[in-house]
């Protein structure tokens, strides 16, 4: 039985007769520890993939269980990082982290809390900035904050929702390198929502492409033999690594041409010519000529 | 040490340029008020103090009088002369009984009516407050609420406080028939501010138009306000399963500060334009008052002492609305610029 597992899930939003279906028949099985990327186009369900696994939405059909127990509502076992960050404004970095180890941990005490949150943010490299507000961060480092913000809690699944999509190419390396480095410390199960091919192949252990939506549904996994601890340098020089990044994204483009040719023909645009309203005789009154006015 | 001096001043948004024109503008108004106004107001009070002064000199040659008397009536042998001189120990007792009370009704000075003025609109801002704060949550955190309520903001919004004053002035009266034993009177007196200058219906009535006027901003603003709150702030409120009172006083409503001032900034600026036209009209001491009664008074020195007030009111209204800038500045989270 697998740790986390989705077993035909479908999702559609809309009244009834009109329903977009944005999920359909989804299957997905997670073992423990173990890091599986899903890949797919904008648009294509991701989000509402992870909302469906964090319990922030319900399945129309199909179930959602974590070891065993169906999934009814979002919990802090299941940590979600937002793709937006969600950090407080008017808290410190410190103050964000300690709304939520607070809430999770209640009977700590205060010192054994202000070290715990102290040891999440050095873990993700933030211990210059522990009483800046949000406001004064760069995207970089509030994404950061909410990568220590979900680990805090120590959650059993950690779903991440395009963690890097709102990053430039620079900071996102950073951070995947830091993202590797905080998985092989403490092993978790992690899923991965994403749209770059490259931070697929270097994180996961399972690539999982998502075809194009309407009713998008996952397809077969591809797993990625590499062997760990990945570095990203010599990864270009494994033949494993371009014939996989090959792959992938051929399939990926190919989804999104299947989509495209199954879309409905346009039809011809029928031959009308406009109908001729002018009228034969000229009109008394102050008239431009038709050159004049164009002019 | 100078660094921490330097990020206060820049937290609270001073800049030396701006301060510097400011105080020259300043100065210049303060010159022209000074030439036009303030010197014929001070010698029209100065002239009231004289004759106060006067009447007070008369009240102790009329006690002195009445002494002489009362020992005279004493000594008195014959009827007729002791019946003369009761006579006119009690006009004279009248007499002194009235100059004293009139040492006590005098006339109030321009200082002691904005202080005044000052009091009632606050006590009315802070009632608004006491009504609009709650209902503005409500109505944003529910939306059944907000469209129930919506029609009666939007009916009750634009009505002037000149047609509450008289409405406001009957059901005040009502509610105290008899001011010199009323328990709504004296709780108002208990309040150590209020106590010293006297609540009295009219007062009250003032107080409460300018609640009435003053607290639709802050309703509307603090309903949006909380009815705005990011959603991936509400996410993150549910995935770490916090309870109703933590959502509300840890998130929404520290999301929704910002709003909240910014409507209770509106609210002053309302409040205080509502009361000087509320005091105008009802007989309640203070800047309002006193314009009526200048205009009533018709002396040379009227039209000055009637501007003296619209600078006083301005200047006044001015202070307020910095004032509450500084308090918006210190709970907004973004550093986003309020106002010049």
């Amino acid at each position: 039985m697998a740790y986390l597992e989705l077993k035909n899930v479908s999702l559609g939003h809309g009244p009834e007769g009109h329903r977009t279906e944005v999920l359909r028949d989804v299957n997905l099985a997670v073992e423990e520890n173990e890091f599986v990327a899903i890949i797919g186009f904008s648009g294509s369900g991701k989000s509402t993939l992870i909302n469906l696994m964090a319990g922030l939405a319900l399945p129309d059909s199909g179930e959602v269980t974590i070891h065993g127990k169906r999934v009814t509502g979002p919990g802090p076992d299941k940590g979600i990082v937002f793709q937006n960050y969600s950090l407080l404004p008017w808290l410190t970095v410190f103050g964000n982290i300690e709304l939520a180890v607070a809430r999770v941990f209640p009977e700590m005490s205060k010192t054994d809390r202000r070290e715990h949150v102290m040891h999440y943010i050095k873990m993700v490299g933030l211990g210059h900035a522990v009483d800046r507000r949000p406001a004064a961060l760069s995207g970089g480092m509030r994404q950061r904050v909410s990568l220590a913000r979900t680990l805090s809690i120590k959650p059993d699944v950690l779903l991440l929702d395009e963690p890097l999509s709102a990053l430039d190419a620079l900071t996102r390396a950073n951070l995947q390198d830091e993202i590797l480095r905080i998985w092989e410390q403490d092993k978790k199960t992690v899923v991965l929502i994403t749209n770059d091919v490259d931070e697929a192949v270097l994180l996961a252990d399972r690539i999982i492409p998502l075809t194009v939506g309407p009713a998008a549904t996952l397809a077969d996994s591809i797993a990625v033999d590499i062997p760990r601890p990945r570095n990203r340098t010599e990864l270009n020089h494994l033949p494993a690594f371009r014939e996989l990044k090959t792959h992938t994204t051929q399939l990926l483009l190919s989804f999104k041409k299947d989509q495209l040719s199954s879309a409905k023909a346009i039809p011809p645009a029928p031959a009308i010519v406009p109908a001729d309203f002018t009228l034969g005789r000229p009109v008394p009154g102050k008239r431009r000529a038709p050159a004049e006015a164009a002019a | 040490m100078a660094e921490k001096f330097a990020s206060t001043v820049d937290r609270f948004g001073l800049d030396w340029h701006y301060i510097i024109i400011q105080v020259v503008s300043f100065l210049i108004v303060m010159a022209v008020l000074y030439k036009f106004g303030i010197k014929p107001t001070i010698s029209t009070m100065e002239e009231r103090a004289t004759k106060i002064g006067a009447g007070l000199k008369y009240a102790e040659e009329m006690q002195a009088k009445l002494a002489a008397d009362e020992a005279a009536l004493v000594a008195a042998t014959t009827a007729p002369e002791r019946l003369a001189l009761a006579r006119s120990i009690a006009t004279q007792r009248d007499t002194l009984a009235q100059l004293r009370a009139s040492n006590y009704s005098r006339p109030w000075t321009l200082p002691d009516q904005i202080g005044r003025s000052l009091r009632c609109m606050f006590t009315g801002f802070v009632l608004a407050s006491f009504i609009a704060i709650p209902l503005g949550l409500l109505c944003g955190l529910s939306p059944v609420v907000m469209s129930a309520l919506t029609p009666l903001i939007s009916l009750f919004k634009p009505v002037s406080p000149i047609v509450w004053l008289p409405i406001i002035f009957i059901i005040v009266g009502g509610f105290i028939p008899d001011p010199s034993n009323s328990a709504i009177l004296n709780f108002f007196n208990g309040i150590p501010l209020l106590g010293d200058i006297g609540v009295n219906p009219a007062f009250l009535a003032s107080a409460v138009t300018v609640a009435l006027c003053s607290l639709w901003p802050t309703l509307v603003n603090t309903a949006l306000g909380v009815a705005a709150v990011d959603k991936d702030h509400m996410n993150v409120a549910k995935v770490l399963r916090l309870g109703v009172a933590t959502r509300l006083f840890r998130i929404i409503i520290p999301s929704a500060l910002p709003l909240i001032f910014a409507g209770l900034r509106i609210s002053l600026g309302v409040g205080w334009m509502v009361l000087i036209a509320a005091e105008l009209l009802s007989s309640s001491e203070g800047i309002g008052k006193f314009v009526w009664d200048m205009f009533n008074n018709g002396s040379s020195q009227t039209f000055a002492q009637m501007f003296v007030v619209v600078f006083v009111v301005g200047v006044i209204g001015l202070a307020l609305d910095r004032i509450m800038i500084v308090f918006q500045r210190l709970v907004s989270f973004d550093g986003a610029p309020t106002s010049l």
